[in-house]
């Protein structure tokens, strides 16, 4: 099955693409998801995504610390930097 | 009550959106105030602007000169070491389609929990914006200006801090810097919290 992981603002312009179709096994959640990321981006891309200011959201929902999500066919994965509006 | 959200890259118009707002809330509501940012030009920062050009003052259709009525946060982000001469360029603001919607909505809703709010409107643009552009319209309306002055402000405040949006500064002759919210900006909506304790 495959999720859709989502990049915004400088986490895009880091992994300089603005989101990548993952191959996901049955049963695998947000940790398999980056180890997934891993293999395919750069040490420096990794790093931003795994920024500890970094959030993510599943199906434009956050995700919070702590937090375990299994995920599923046609779920949209989002890493987003710290948000400002106004 | 009644709530538009809207998320556009094409200009708005103050006056028509308040009119709109004024039909609706008939004479249901007692008072109406609005905000609009706008994109300032940072290679100006250190002027100490004219009470014509400061950004942001609420208006408000009841006893503009009430007390309470304030300044609202600025757009600016002084940076050490930044030579003034280094001027804005534009602003690119980026969102996420219904995520930024729903946050917003959230924003809206814990400012109906407080204030008696009739009516609110936040219209936010993105895209490429310029030095002077509008970038976000807040209109409140409530019974009383006690309720539209703090309902407006501290939806304003969570804008800065809580709505999925990211703003990019771009700079001449520089690849431009992803703004964040400031010290200022958290103080701002974390002094809403320390009312409610």
């Amino acid at each position: 099955m495959k999720v859709r992981a989502f990049f915004f603002a400088s986490l895009r312009e880091a992994v300089e693409t603005e989101f990548l179709d993952v191959e996901m096994g049955d049963g695998e959640g947000l940790p398999d998801l980056r180890q997934r990321l891993a293999a395919c981006l750069g040490a420096d891309q990794m790093a931003a995504l795994d920024a500890p200011e970094v959030r993510v959201a599943i199906n434009r929902r956050l995700v919070h610390d702590g937090e375990e999500s299994v995920l599923v066919a046609g779920d949209e994965v989002a890493f987003m930097p710290p948000v400002t509006g106004g | 009550m009644a709530v538009c959200i809207r998320i556009q890259e094409e200009d708005f118009s103050l006056a028509r959106e308040w009119e709109a707002l004024r039909q609706r809330v008939g004479g249901t509501s007692g008072a109406i105030v609005a905000f609009a940012g706008l994109v300032r030009d940072h290679a100006r920062v250190g002027e100490e602007p004219s009470a014509g050009e400061r950004e942001g003052e609420p208006l408000a259709k009841e006893e503009p000169s009430a007390p309470g009525a304030r300044g609202c946060p600025s757009q600016e982000r002084v940076r050490e070491g930044e030579p003034l001469a280094s001027k804005v360029s534009g602003l690119f603001l980026e969102h996420y389609p219904r995520m930024t919607e729903s946050s917003i909505q959230r924003i809206i809703d814990e400012a109906r929990g407080r204030w008696p709010l009739q009516d609110v409107v936040v219209i936010h643009r993105v895209g490429e914006l310029e030095p002077g552009d509008q970038i976000v319209l807040v209109l409140a309306a409530s019974t009383h200006r006690g309720g539209a002055f703090a309902g407006c402000e501290f939806i304003m405040d969570m804008l800065k801090t809580k709505a999925v949006f990211w703003k990019k500064e771009t700079r001449v002759g520089s690849e431009g810097t992803w703004i964040r919210s400031t010290g200022d900006d958290f103080e701002r909506a974390k002094h809403w919290q320390d009312e409610d304790a």
